[in-house]
């Protein structure tokens, strides 16, 4: 399984909820599983809200990612992106450039999703 | 380093905690760590929630996020302060990216702050150290329903 995978490679890292709970499994994977419902939708969430150009939509939801991001270590990935896109939105500017970053926090929540299904 | 300061467990028993957050992740991971160290505690999810909640029952400590729906925390705070006339600890969960949030957090009325997300020894100070002094030191803020300012 994943004990086996070189480390470095990994998207994601389960130290914080690991450290943070002193090694509780069970609590882990309950985490694991609220992150690997809800990601996805936020995922979802923050497209339409940029493909309808609605800037509020898109402040609300990048938001929220930037809370449960630092949970799987995907903050060490994509915070500075999520955090941009965060503040583009709330001065209501640049969806050009929200959506290069949107590109970027999609491809590495993707891949954090797919590899969290093998935890 | 953990805080020196201990509750006993008498008191603790008799202690809640509220715990208002939006987020399912941050609020479950809140929860874990007060269950582990003991504490009682109440969930929920919004200001408006909270404000039941604080209506029916007694807390003594509230952990407070800032950006929620239908009301947020600072509205929520400033509510328990001049409205309810409460003066019990609110600590606010903030996202360290925003400078001028934790000024509006004390201006609003609460007491301090930690940053999102949280750590476990911070938190765990600063729910010791309020709950020391408003329950160890000064038990008779237990024989009254709230606490006022």
């Amino acid at each position: 399984m994943l004990e086996t995978v070189d480390n470095s490679k990994k998207t994601v890292n389960l130290d914080y909820l690991t450290d943070l709970s002193k090694g509780n499994a069970k609590f882990v994977s309950e985490m694991i599983k609220i992150f690997l419902t809800e990601n996805p939708e936020e995922i979802k969430a923050l497209e339409k809200g940029i493909e309808e150009g609605n800037f509020d939509a898109v402040k609300a939801t990048a938001h929220k990612l930037r809370s449960t991001i630092p949970f799987v270590g995907l903050d060490k990935v994509i915070e500075k992106e999520v955090a941009e896109v965060e503040a583009l939105a709330t001065e209501k500017v640049n969806m050009a450039e929200i959506k290069v970053l949107f590109l970027k926090i999609k491809k590495a929540c993707e891949l954090a999703c797919s590899e969290l299904q093998l935890v | 380093m953990k805080t020196d300061r201990v509750i006993p467990d008498e008191l603790k028993d008799k202690i809640k905690i509220l715990v208002v957050e939006d987020n399912l992740m941050s609020r479950k991971l809140a929860a874990f760590v007060l269950k582990n160290w003991g504490y009682k505690y109440d969930e929920c999810t919004n200001g408006k929630q909270a404000l039941e909640n604080i209506k029916l029952d007694k807390y003594d400590l509230i952990l407070m996020d800032i950006q929620m729906p239908e009301m947020d925390g600072y509205e929520t705070t400033r509510y328990i302060r001049k409205k309810l006339e409460l003066g019990l600890p609110i600590i606010a969960m903030t996202s360290h990216s925003d400078p001028g949030e934790r000024e509006r957090c004390l201006s609003a009325g609460m007491n301090d702050y930690i940053a999102k997300p949280i750590k476990e020894e911070e938190l765990y100070n600063i729910i010791t150290n309020y709950l020391f002094t408003t329950v160890v030191l000064n038990p008779e803020n237990k024989t009254q329903k709230n606490s006022p300012l």
